[in-house]
């Protein structure tokens, strides 16, 4: 299988950022420290998003409502954990580059990425027919996605 | 030797943790299930926290987020638990000497406590301020504090690792 970007993973690898995150002993720790902190941000705030569209949780408020609310915390909390990671990322690209469990879990983020945004979009839509019918299978696609790039990254140091 | 390194040297050994220990994917699983989990039970912490701080949901009482939740979080906290509890008994006798695992459950205890103190103290009185935007003092506190003490306890969870020393 063939697997964009090489030349970006090879240049990030001559990077003064491969050489400073390799400089330190501490930065790949702290900073992986800092992606599992923003992961428990992010999970929990789409589940409660996903939940509460398909009609588990919070039935008593608008899900227009959460999802306004919510916005900004799965924002930053995905800036974190896409910052954190190309940083992660940068230490060693080629051996990411490489590795099955990287691979998959950039093509389940990308999918995850895509059904969130679809399932943003359409909640501030809720009269449209179509946001009846697939906002309930979009969340739960969201929620498939995310734990797919979950596992995957949790594979990623082990194989 | 401790009575408790010997209790953990006893765990460490019965055939189960050991069982556990020498697999090769028994442990991993164990251990991505307990990291996922974090999104469960942290995750819907969190949100109840940021609510209290007035930082999510602040239209909404705080009984009308907090209470659909908390079956959530108590179904995350028996995954964190039984996965952890498995997780450390396979490797027992060297949790026992690890400062991060030490250092983690001293802030899983702080953070307990810091429940069982909202719980019993300002959420008992919710009726009088669950609607407001802005909680009492006492709840904004318990609420940062919570929100810190969890976070701890997730860097130290990851700093485990970095103090084992396999083999």
């Amino acid at each position: 299988m063939t697997f964009p970007g090489l030349s970006v993973f090879r240049w990030l690898a001559h990077s003064p950022l491969n050489a400073a995150m390799n400089k330190s002993v501490w930065a790949f720790a702290v900073i992986e420290m800092g992606h599992l902190v923003a992961l428990a941000v992010l999970g929990g705030a789409s589940l409660v998003l996903s939940l509460r569209v398909i009609g588990i949780w919070l039935k008593d408020v608008e899900a227009t409502a959460v999802a306004r609310s919510l916005r900004p915390v799965l924002a930053i909390s995905l800036g974190v954990l896409i910052l954190s990671g190309l940083l992660l990322l940068s230490s060693a690209p080629l051996k990411y580059y490489f590795n099955v469990a990287f691979r998959a879990k950039m093509l389940l983020l990308l999918l995850a990425l895509a059904s969130n945004l679809a399932m943003l979009l359409l909640i501030d839509r809720p009269a449209a027919v179509a946001s009846k019918a697939a906002l309930p299978a979009l969340a739960a696609l969201s929620l498939l996605l995310w734990l797919g790039v979950g596992v995957c990254g949790r594979l990623i140091g082990l194989i | 030797m401790t009575a408790l390194l010997q209790v953990c040297a006893w765990i460490h050994d019965l055939p189960w943790a050991t069982a556990i220990r020498e697999s090769e994917i028994t442990f991993p699983a164990l251990e991505t299930v307990h990291v996922l989990s974090l999104g469960l039970m942290v995750g819907t912490i969190a949100i109840v926290d940021l609510r209290l701080l007035g930082v999510v949901l602040r239209h909404e009482p705080v009984a009308r987020i907090a209470a659909p939740l908390l079956p959530a979080t108590w179904i995350g906290f028996g995954l964190m638990l039984s996965t952890g509890g498995l997780l450390f008994a396979a490797e027992a006798t060297d949790m026992y000497a690890n400062p991060a695992f030490r250092l983690k459950l001293l802030l899983l205890g702080l953070a307990g406590l810091n429940m069982l103190v909202f719980h019993f103290t300002s959420y008992s009185r919710r009726v009088r301020w669950g609607s407001e935007v802005s909680p009492p003092v006492g709840a904004r506190i318990a609420a940062a504090a919570s929100l810190t003490l969890w976070t701890g306890v997730i860097i130290m969870g990851r700093a485990i690792a970095y103090f084992h020393h396999h083999g």
